[in-house]
This record gives C-alpha cells, sequence and structure tokens, in this order.
C-alpha cells in the first residue's frame, strides 16, 4: 500500500458523515433563515450555499486551516493561530459553533490516535483558553497534518464537511429533498473547485453578512433544530 | 481578490487632533488638519456626558479620490470625553484605474476617556476601490462606541458596481486580547453576499456591553434593517451588524442604534447632530 493510498482512505475515514465530527449540529444561520421566511425553495438555500457559506469558508476558514496544517504539530504555533482565528471571529455564535466542532473534532482524534491531537488537546485544556481556542479550521489543519494528508487534501475535507453539515441542515429543515439536495451539491462542484484551485487570500477576512446576522439572530427561548 | 495599493500613491496626508479634560471639560488641544482634511469648530451639547465635546470632521476635497493616502490620528488623553462625527457621508470616487485609495483612522483613548467615532457612511461608486482601516487603541476603563457603514451607488444606474472594497477594525489595549474584523469584497459581490440589502453596516460599544441589547432592539424596529448581535465577553465588546435596503434605512439605523447605546449607558437620549 502507497502512503498516497493510505492518505486517501483517512480522508474518506475523517470526511464521511458518519465520522463524529459534531458538525451536523449546526446549520451557519439557515434555520433562521428559513424560520423568518428568508429560505423558502431550493434556489434559496442554493443562493446562501454558493454565495454565504462557501465563500466565507473560502476567505476565512481556508486560510487558518492551511496555517495550522503549515504547523506540523507544533503546539506554540497552533496555539498563536486560534488566537488569530479567536481575534477576528466577530460573530458570537459563528465562534462558538466553530470551538464546539473543533473541540469535539479533537477529542475524537486524540481518542483514536491522531498524532499531534492528544497534545494540542492537553495544551487547550485550561479553563481560560475553552472560549478562546480550538477553533475548527485550526483543529482540521492539524490533524490532516498528523493523518499524513497533504495540505490540498486537507483543504477538500474541511469543504466537503461544511458543504454538507449545510446541505443537511436544509434537509432536515424540511427545505431540501434527498434528490435536490444532491442536485445542489452537483451545482455547487464547481465553485467549490475553483475555490481549492485559487490560492487562498494572504489574510483571513469574511464578508458575508447576511448569513453571519442570521446565525446572530438565532432565538434562544424558542426551541432550535441546530446550535446555530 | 486582493486590492492593489501600492507604491505610487501620489496624495499622502498626515492629519492629528488630541484633546485633553481640562476641569472636567474636554477641550481640543492641537490639531494639525492638512488639506482635504478639515473640521468645524467644537460644539457641546445639553444631554452629552459630562465635558463630552462634539466635532465634525470635513473633507475639503469631495471626497476619497483613486490615489489618495489618507491617515487621520485621533488622540484623548485621560478622561476626555468625545464624539466625532462627519458632515455627511464620504463619496469614494471612481479609481479610473488608479492603484486605489487607503484611509487609516488611528484613535488612542486614554484611561476613563470616552470615544464616539461615528462617521456617515462611506459611498462607493461605481468603479471606486477603497481600503478602510480603523484602528483603536484603549487604556484602562476606555470606551470607545465606533460604526463603520458602507453603501453602493450607481448613479447612472449602469449595473457598473464599485471595484474593490477592503476593510479592517481593530481594537486592542493592555490585558485585553485583540478584536479584529476585517475582509475584503469585489464590488461584483456586494449584493449575492448581503442577500440584495444595498447598504451594510456595524456599530460597536468596547468597554462596556450593556448597551448591547438595546442596540439591537432599536435596529430591529426599523424597516428595512436586518440586524444581529453579538456579544464578545472576553473583550467586553457588543457590536451590532446591520443590513440596510437603502441609504436612508442606513442613515436611520446609524442614528437610531446610537441613541439606543448612549441611552443604556447614561439614561439620556442624545440631542440628534445637525448634518
Amino acid at each position: 500500500m502507497t502512503g498516497e493510498t493510505y492518505a486517501l482512505i483517512r480522508l474518506l475515514q475523517v470526511s464521511d458523515s458518519a465520522f463524529p465530527s459534531g458538525a451536523f449540529a449546526f446549520s451557519s444561520g439557515l434555520e433562521t433563515l428559513v424560520n423568518e421566511g428568508r429560505a423558502r425553495n431550493a434556489a434559496d438555500i442554493r443562493a446562501v450555499l454558493t454565495g454565504q457559506i462557501l465563500p466565507r469558508w473560502a476567505s476565512f476558514d481556508r486560510p487558518f486551516l492551511q496555517a495550522a496544517h503549515a504547523a506540523g504539530g507544533d503546539i506554540a504555533r497552533l496555539a498563536g493561530i486560534d488566537a488569530r482565528c479567536h481575534a477576528q471571529n466577530s460573530a458570537d455564535r459563528l465562534a462558538e459553533a466553530a470551538r464546539r466542532i473543533g473541540r469535539s473534532l479533537l477529542s475524537v482524534h486524540a481518542r483514536i490516535g491522531t498524532p499531534g491531537a492528544a497534545e494540542y488537546r492537553a495544551a487547550i485544556n485550561a479553563p481560560r483558553l475553552r472560549e478562546m481556542t480550538g477553533y475548527e479550521p485550526v483543529v482540521q489543519g492539524l490533524v490532516g497534518s498528523g493523518l499524513g494528508l497533504s495540505v490540498a487534501q486537507t483543504e477538500l475535507s474541511g469543504l466537503h464537511t461544511v458543504t454538507m453539515g449545510f446541505v443537511s441542515a436544509a434537509v432536515r429543515l424540511g427545505r431540501l429533498g434527498a434528490i435536490e439536495a444532491q442536485a445542489l451539491l452537483a451545482a455547487a462542484s464547481a465553485q467549490m473547485a475553483e475555490i481549492l484551485e485559487t490560492p487562498a487570500p494572504a489574510h483571513p477576512g469574511a464578508f458575508s453578512p447576511f448569513a453571519e446576522i442570521a446565525a446572530l439572530r438565532r432565538n434562544t427561548a424558542h426551541a432550535s433544530l441546530f446550535a446555530t | 481578490m486582493t486590492v492593489m495599493h501600492a507604491s505610487s500613491l501620489v496624495r499622502s496626508v498626515r492629519g492629528s487632533l488630541g484633546f485633553a479634560s481640562v476641569a472636567g471639560r474636554t477641550h481640543l488641544m492641537r490639531q494639525h488638519m492638512p488639506h482635504p482634511f478639515h473640521i468645524t469648530r467644537p460644539f457641546r451639547h445639553g444631554c452629552d456626558p459630562q465635558g463630552m465635546v462634539t466635532l465634525y470632521l470635513q473633507s475639503s476635497s469631495g471626497g476619497i479620490y483613486g490615489d489618495d493616502d489618507l491617515d487621520l490620528s485621533v488622540r484623548l488623553e485621560p478622561g476626555a470625553a468625545v464624539h466625532l462625527t462627519t458632515q455627511a457621508s464620504t463619496v469614494v470616487h471612481d479609481a479610473r484605474g488608479r492603484v486605489g485609495a487607503c484611509q487609516t483612522v488611528t484613535l488612542d483613548v486614554g484611561a476613563d476617556g470616552v470615544l464616539e467615532y461615528l462617521p456617515d457612511p462611506a459611498i462607493m461608486m461605481a468603479g471606486s476601490r477603497l481600503k478602510s482601516r480603523i484602528h483603536a487603541r484603549l487604556a484602562d476603563g476606555a470606551k470607545i462606541m465606533l460604526a463603520d457603514a458602507q453603501l453602493c451607488h450607481d448613479p447612472q444606474g449602469s449595473g457598473r458596481p464599485f471595484d474593490t472594497l477592503e476593510g479592517e477594525v481593530s481594537i486592542t489595549g493592555s490585558g485585553r486580547a485583540p478584536f479584529l474584523d476585517r475582509f475584503e469584497l469585489q464590488g461584483a459581490d456586494w449584493l449575492t453576499r448581503t442577500g440584495g440589502y444595498r447598504c451594510a453596516g456595524m456599530m460597536l460599544v468596547a468597554g462596556d456591553m450593556r448597551a448591547g441589547p438595546a442596540m439591537l432592539e432599536a435596529a430591529d424596529a426599523l424597516p428595512g434593517v436586518y440586524a444581529g448581535l453579538s456579544s464578545l465577553s472576553d473583550r467586553d465588546i457588543a457590536l451590532v451588524r446591520f443590513l440596510a435596503e437603502d441609504g436612508v434605512a442606513l442613515s436611520r439605523a446609524l442614528k437610531t442604534i446610537w441613541a439606543a447605546a448612549r441611552h443604556a449607558l447614561t439614561g439620556q437620549t442624545p440631542a440628534a447632530r445637525r448634518k
């Protein structure tokens, strides 16, 4: 077995919806948009995915993921990247979601022995760090490096995870049927490929205010399916 | 997405303002305002916090042009209280192939100082390029209320948007975790990213989070405005981000959220600023 084949097998494992990453508990603001009547049908869902979710991942999450992958398990560097990610997460609900997913992912990888995961989990376990470290793209970069995935494979996994999480939320919210979901994924594939084939911005940043505001507006007083 | 700035910025201008509190009243103690910077005389309003002075920033050049590199530094000595605003929106003109304008505002607020930095929105004209940076540094006990807003304007209805917009707002201070809100955007993507709204903005209060719920409630009550509140407790920041259908709704949002925040923090409704 070649190293490349091994890496692909691990890539499929950690990108599968059965992998307990925790990402499927979040809708990235879609639940609010549905409840407010701003996302009613498959066209609206597609507009949110292609106009908000994918661009945000490309310009914000991706540079942090790349930096964390390049850190190669260096705890101090990873902590610095996490701190910058925290500083730039100006939407509290999205920040909380990214930390919960990241920490869940880190915990699973620590338990299955992914190199570097247990060490970083121990490093950010102090109570004072809980609300400011463990962001999803940072952990994705760390575990991608630990599993021997290339940065391109790690990015592919990260983009796949956010896309599948969003589309899954749309199905569970009753705004997409199973076939419509697959059609949406097919339609979004070209944009996803273009994102991955374009260099990431030198500095992370995000401008997806429509979905971000929706995530901020999640009504905690009412029962919700999703945490964002 | 890359905003091209660089090497040949032909109109670099550095301005500065300094305020200090003397016997409980804040005064403009020093100013260096070369063209195109311009200011009015200081004003005082009865409903403002103790000693607060209001100053209007103006431009004597009619806006920001494609090769401007404008830098404004504002310093408040300990205990000073300032409301700093503009007379009107700032027009960012078509870059006409030039590198793009750069506007940097640095705000240093001394211990227990209060600064309201509430400029009117930037109007991004077709073809314009702008890199906007606002950097605030807060000393112990200092508070800042800060707004940053933009609207797209295509007066000829040609369907030609602005070219690029890069925005950066940072807040730092001793003993506090940093805050950095930044983005880079092509004008062609504006309406997609805003869900069809022509205007976007945010207003934050750092150093006192009590105003957050009132700011959101005020924004939510306005027609044509879509808003959400982010509470960043570890940095003592309450931030309301909002979208507005048009310039009227945007202007109303900025005034209303400010008034709500001021009332929540001081118990007084501020007098509207004449513009």
